[in-house]
């Protein structure tokens, strides 16, 4: 059998623009400009690539196929779901990989909000409306009576209850938003960079409580990619290749569609959703969240990194607070998190970019970078299944 | 489907909802100023929001069972900033998660009507409220309210 082993050999990444400024650069202009600067960092040519692997539907790949002259797709295949299948995105690859069906798999993400607003993204009117609002959903007729029309209002509900039932506070919420913002400031290219106290958290205006203006991501645009290929490839393209230890996607039956239903049992409502798939990413990695040297983890809205420290196991369940409020999160902390300040200060592409930062901290090559960090998690968005989680490791 | 069914459909598409055959009595109900929730006809399992399929036995048939709309709070938030211009006049509001006392399994999405800043909180006893029957919104008053 031949080497089963995968890696990422190439990474690229556009400038990350507040909402509404890449124009009039198109999706398909990030992403060929993502695309093509990991092939230069990866040295493959882009005639090279023969596989595509998305998540949320992904970008026109006959489309990037006809602008960038690819010779032939071998591979072509999404994720369903949304931002919850970034860091699968790396396992879609691996599988097209192992299985010979490709032999060069670009993962790409691009991300406008020309026209639409992520933010109240289940809205139905228009001015300002929401990109996920389905007309021919009969179950999200159940979110519309009560104007339930934002992603922030549908995390509130599941933040309170954690609240409620663990008694985790605002002050865990602030100590993730003034930690990426502190890491942000020494990452270039971030979106939010002035300094963030305590006060200025708690000063912020109320969204939907407990879920205040800097607890929510920046609204933002942007492309990035990343290369993955046999090990066995990469080693003769890049000094340090990055391997994918586990990448795994899915998610338990009982989180269904997650914050759009919101009937989850009880022992599972008030968590990230993540449980099965990092359950799954552990034991295909054979490692555990001690071995874990940086976590890249999905920031929509702060509280929710809480929920995932806890479903990936560097806390238990309900302890996320302390957890956070003893400085683990911080880069001197037990596990740092997000170094690039993440999506709510350095910038938003549904996941995306903290997939990127996770192969620039395991190669050493990060802004603001953790010290001899070898493993990296990254993880999807909390969100309707599947959802994702990715183990990441420098190659010995 | 029936004429009846149609004009339903017809109201409810005004209002913004695009039921299905196995939403429909749901919105029927509320319309008509009563909450109604599924049941499995084989196995008794609830679910929200009504489906053809039981998650629990996979069987297609379901009771139709009237609810008292008498619940416990689960979660809420309130709603403050208006993400779009036509909430401007509505935030703050509440938004809540409501569980049925007579319908276990089943949690409404609902707002909560006539309640102060510190009177809503998870645990709280809440009732139906009717009122915006006609727009088909679902709605609770807090208990100890309506009981005055």
């Amino acid at each position: 059998m031949t080497d089963q082993r995968v890696a990422i050999a190439g990474v690229g990444q556009t400038t990350i623009w507040p909402r509404g400024q890449s124009a009039p650069l198109t999706e398909i202009d990030l992403t060929c400009q993502a695309l093509t600067s990991a092939c230069a960092d990866a040295g493959i040519p882009v005639t090279d690539v023969d596989g595509f692997a998305f998540y949320r539907g992904g970008v026109d790949a006959g489309l990037l196929a006809q602008t960038l002259g690819i010779k032939e797709i071998t591979f072509c295949a999404s994720l369903s779901g949304a931002g919850g299948g970034s860091a699968g995105t790396l396992g879609l690859a691996a599988a097209a990989i192992r299985s010979g069906m490709a032999t060069v798999v670009a993962c790409p993400m691009a991300f406008q909000q020309i026209g639409t607003r992520f933010g109240a993204a289940y809205a139905r009117d228009g001015v300002g409306g929401g990109p996920l609002y389905n007309h021919a959903a009969p179950e999200d007729d159940f979110l519309r009576p009560a104007d339930l029309v934002a992603p922030a209002q549908m995390f509130a509900l599941i933040t309170q209850r954690h609240m409620h039932k663990y008694g985790t506070t605002r002050e865990a919420f602030a100590e993730v938003a003034t930690t990426f913002r502190d890491n942000a400031r020494k990452t270039p290219g971030s979106l939010m960079t002035k300094p963030m106290t305590r006060d200025d958290y708690f000063n912020a205006r109320m969204i939907s409580d407990p879920i205040c203006l800097y607890d929510c991501c920046v609204e933002s645009e942007g492309a990035g990619v990343v290369l993955v290929t046999s090990l066995e490839r990469a080693r003769d393209l890049r000094p340090t290749p990055v391997e994918v230890l586990a990448s795994v996607h899915g998610g338990e039956g009982d989180w269904g569609q997650g914050i759009m239903w919101l009937n989850m049992p009880d022992e599972i409502f008030s968590s990230s959703g993540h449980r099965g798939v990092a359950r799954r990413m552990y034991e295909r990695a054979g490692i555990t969240p001690a071995d874990v040297d940086v976590a890249m983890i999905y920031d929509h809205f702060s509280p929710m990194v809480l929920l995932q420290l806890e479903d990936y196991g560097f806390c238990g369940v309900g302890e996320s607070n302390d957890f956070v409020l003893d400085g683990n999160i911080r880069m001197d902390g037990a596990i740092p998190v997000n170094p690039n300040g993440g999506q709510l200060s350095n910038g938003y592409l549904i996941g995306f970019s903290l997939v990127t930062e996770a192969v620039r901290q395991v190669r050493g090559e990060g802004a603001n970078q953790v010290p001899g960090a070898e493993v990296a998690l990254v993880t999807g968005g909390p969100a309707a299944l599947p959802v994702s989680g990715s183990l990441l490791g420098a190659v010995r | 489907m029936k004429t009846a069914d149609m004009e339903t459909m017809e109201k409810l598409a005004r209002l913004g909802l695009y039921p299905t055959k196995d939403t429909l009595p749901f919105w029927d109900a509320l319309l008509a100023g009563s909450l109604v929730t599924c049941r499995c006809a084989a196995c008794g399992r609830f679910r929200q929001p009504p489906s053809g399929f039981c998650p629990g036995c996979r069987h297609t048939e379901v009771v139709w069972q009237r609810s008292d709309g008498v619940g416990t709070v689960y979660s809420f938030t309130w709603a403050r900033h208006a993400f779009t211009p036509g909430l401007r006049d509505r935030v703050p509001y509440v938004i809540a998660l409501v569980e049925l006392d007579d319908a276990p399994g089943v949690r409404l999405i609902a707002n909560i009507l006539d309640a102060g800043e510190d009177q809503v909180r998870v645990g709280a006893r809440v009732v139906a409220d009717h009122r915006n029957a006609a727009e088909a919104r679902i709605d609770f008053v807090l208990r100890g309210e309506a009981d005055d």
